[in-house]
């Protein structure tokens, strides 16, 4: 699916004391199959620009289309269908007394049959790492937050969307848990074949998933492309409130002290690598 | 010196329903000092934020004891000091905030402490200060960012002029900039008015720059020690669920192909430093 | 702002008759004195609106009297017409004051207030102070139930659980995707707060000091008498006419 938006604004609480610009004239467009990293600090406008993506806002002005249809009009639910958003914090949205219905809760809202959905839950809990056979009856709030977390974004993914955005999917969890997570993701980036949209602030972390980035700034995209080039320009992502990965940031005070290193190597591997070539034994 | 904090056998159970009961704490013993600067880190699960619910006497212990500045928090008797000695900072700022506006909710301790009118003011204004947010006595908590939300759950710790003050990730629900105004705020409380810190903390760098680390796993301290001893121990490290601070990983990949470095380097600008 | 106290008595001047030109013209004095917008005290008569309709339609069909137009068995007489008319204005009338009230107070000086003129009741055991602070601790989350009642409907809605989509009886369905989470994560909102409270030394209401204390001012006395007055005028001009 083809996600194009054009000139997006978006005001909250207008005519109030309280109004607030939070989108102002957002253009951009996410081609099927790439993985998109939105990033920018709180307030810079990621939340209001991917639930306009999901077809949840209704823009002040400026379009949003899905596959060249009106995001947040009745016509769109066909290509709405095919997207599928996970909030922060999602475990906050379970309801369902077992976590197969909770799971299950998506694709019956699809329409599918009986058998399809069962099928759909055995094999979203299985990308989450679950079993359904341990953990299928179990109620969802007797769960350790880990393992919620894993059946709401299961969840999710058993509408097997066409594109997944996913908000600060990490946030909250441990290095291990973050380390699995993020390796999963790109586990059902490769085996599905959709487009990822992840929404972070965490840059270290989302150098490992995505290969192009956009910068919000504001509610103003400050920069959009690929993920090397834009988590490398210091300047532009302290301007906006955030900083350059921790290798980065190393390869930039090393090429300030005169090192020829390329300073674009976003992960501690590739950058020990580089200081390998450039200083050490290579 | 008195320690400020000792922990002598301290074991901790939840029950559950069917009359089992889990044990989240299994024999503790533990001494931090006044002054002392402590990162509390560990995996979800790992029994941290029990233990620092002992501290303030939130939770009683199943066995063992612990003290706070010479008082047990096991004497119902004692449990009101205490908790003006240890003040607690939690992780969600929104849950935290009780009143109305922002010098009401600071006001709060000294409230429940008694206090007279003028002296509550007083501490208030304090309080904020010491936070950086005086302009914002008036303020409705919607009006705040999540970042200035957690400065007015620390100004309402501080109002009840605490001896130590433990933050249960403060940060986990900030973004970078916010984090960067916590734990700058948090530095200077410890350095500055010298309030003893404990710090639990999911970040790796966040846990590098305290001057002592505790890596705790199934209910036990398994790790303690300044900073760059603890992070030398890698492969520990991730066995126990955990991960080393980025630049910690880049000197260790370093080391391992034979580059020589000195040892306890935690920072990138200390790396950078040692490479040049 | 006088204290809460004498706000409070302002509501006990509703129910009076013909003397309603005289209160019409405090409220609009009163708007005035406290900078509240005329317009939007007018705009809050609008929740009331059906109410009003119907119980128009109520008195106007019910009330005993001579006829003026009959359709069928049912008689619209003109004392209907005035008992309607009359009904319509005391609500219309406590409407507006009680908004006055609100729209001129904060609602954090509302529950001192309401604190202060129940205060005297604690002594005969009713948790007046615990009262209090449940409705200030309930008054200043009511914006974050909003934010949130918002978010888990998006978020469900994403899912597919629309309330906005489908049929009656799907969208009731819908209800429960969005009530649950909520109730779910109220009752985790008050375990942490109440955590919050007792590690700030939180010990039940008694023996607390506040910041700040209301004190009876000579304005208050003033305004006390003149809504007295007000009051009395009120009633007593209906002897008159």
């Amino acid at each position: 699916m083809l996600i194009r938006i054009e000139n997006l604004a978006h005001t909250y609480a207008r005519g109030t004391p309280l109004v607030h610009d939070a989108l102002r004239g957002v253009s951009l467009e996410i081609a099927p199959g790439e993985r998109v990293g939105i990033v920018g600090r709180t307030g810079s406008g990621k939340s209001t620009l991917v639930q306009h993506l999901a077809g949840l806002l209704k823009p002040t002005s400026g379009r949003v289309l899905l596959d060249g249809v009106i995001a947040h009009t009745r016509s769109s639910a066909a290509q709405r269908r095919k997207l599928a958003l996970a909030f922060q914090y999602p475990e906050h949205q379970i309801f369902e007394h077992t976590v197969l219905r909770e799971v299950a809760f998506g694709p019956r809202h699809l329409g599918l049959r009986k058998d399809e959905i069962a099928g759909r839950v055995r094999w979203a809990l299985g990308m989450v790492g679950l079993d359904v056979e341990e953990m299928g009856e179990r109620v969802p709030f007797t769960l350790s937050g880990g393992e919620m977390r894993r059946v709401a974004l299961a969840s999710v993914l058993a509408m097997r969307p066409e594109v997944l955005i996913l908000d600060e999917p990490t946030a909250g969890l441990d290095p291990q848990g973050r380390r699995e997570l993020l390796a999963q993701v790109r586990r059902w980036q490769e085996e599905i074949g959709m487009t990822l949209v992840l929404v972070s602030h965490d840059l270290d972390e989302l150098a490992h998933v995505v290969e192009r980035v956009v910068l919000l700034n504001d509610g103003q995209v400050a920069i959009d492309g690929p993920a090397r080039q834009v988590l490398s320009d210091g300047p532009l992502l302290r301007a906006a409130g955030l900083d350059v990965p921790q290798p980065v940031a190393l390869l930039q005070m090393l090429r300030e002290a005169g090192w020829d290193v390329r300073t674009d190597r976003l992960l501690p591997e590739e950058a020990a690598e580089e200081i390998l070539r450039v200083g050490g034994r290579a | 010196m008195r320690p400020f904090i000792e922990v002598r056998g301290l074991e901790h159970a939840y029950p559950l329903e069917g009359g089992e009961w889990v044990p989240a704490l299994q024999g503790i013993d533990l001494t931090i000092e006044p002054g002392e600067f402590v990162a509390l880190i560990g995996s979800n699960g790992s029994g941290k934020s029990t233990l620092a619910r002992h501290f303030n006497g939130l939770l009683e212990p199943t066995a063992g004891e612990v003290w706070v500045d010479g008082l047990s928090t096991s004497d119902p008797r004692h449990l009101w000091e205490v908790r003006q000695r240890v003040g607690m900072v939690f992780q969600n700022p929104e849950n935290q905030l009780v009143a109305s506006t922002v010098e009401e909710d600071v006001a709060f301790g000294p409230e429940n402490a008694g206090l007279p009118p003028d002296e509550i003011r007083q501490r208030v204004d304090e309080a904020l200060a010491l936070v950086g947010l005086q302009d914002y006595c008036t303020h409705p908590p919607q009006m705040l960012s999540g970042g200035q939300k957690q400065l007015v759950a620390i100004a309402g710790v501080l109002a009840a002029r605490p001896a130590c003050v433990v933050f249960d990730e403060p940060t986990s629900m900030l973004d970078p900039p916010s984090r960067r105004r916590i734990l700058d705020t948090v530095r200077r409380l410890n350095v500055h008015e010298g309030i003893t810190v404990v710090l639990i903390t999911q970040s790796m760098a966040e846990a590098a720059a305290a001057g002592r680390v505790l890596a705790m796993h199934a209910g036990r301290i398994v790790m303690d020690g300044p900073p760059r001893e603890v992070f030398e121990q890698g492969e520990r490290l991730r066995a126990l669920g955990l991960g080393l601070p980025p630049a910690v990983e880049i000197a260790r990949r370093l080391r391992e192909q034979g580059l020589a470095l000195p040892p306890g380097l935690l920072t990138v600008e200390a790396l950078a430093g040692a490479l040049c | 702002m006088g204290a809460a106290l004498l706000l409070m008595a302002l509501p006990f001047a509703a129910p009076s008759l013909v003397s309603s030109l005289l209160l019409v013209a405090f409220v609009i004095i009163g708007a005035l004195l406290a900078s509240v917008p005329l317009g939007a005290l007018l705009r809050t008569l609008r929740t009331v609106f059906w109410v009003g309709f119907i119980m128009f339609f109520f008195y106007l069909f019910t009330t005993p009297g001579e006829p003026l137009v009959a359709v069928g068995s049912v008689a619209v007489t003109w004392e209907g017409l005035l008992a309607g008319g009359t009904q319509i204005y005391r609500l219309c009338l406590l409407v507006v004051i009680t908004s006055l009230l609100t729209f001129a107070t904060s609602p954090t000086q509302l529950a001192h207030g309401l604190e202060a003129v129940l205060g005297p009741l604690a002594r005969l055991g009713l948790p007046v102070r615990e009262v209090a602070m449940v409705l200030t601790i309930a008054l200043r989350f009511v914006p974050t139930l909003f934010d949130e009642v918002d978010k888990i409907a998006k978020a469900q809605e994403s899912r597919g659980a629309g309330v906005r989509s489908g049929g009656p009886w799907r969208r009731m369905q819908g209800w429960v995707p969005l009530f649950v989470p909520i109730f779910v994560s109220a009752f985790r909102r008050a375990e942490a707060l109440a955590t919050a409270m007792e590690a700030r030394g939180f010990r039940g209401a008694h023996h607390r000091t506040r910041l700040y204390r209301l004190r009876l001012a000579r304005r208050d006395l003033w305004a006390t008498l003149i809504v007295l007055a007000v009051s009395l005028a009120a009633l007593g001009l209906d002897r008159f006419i």
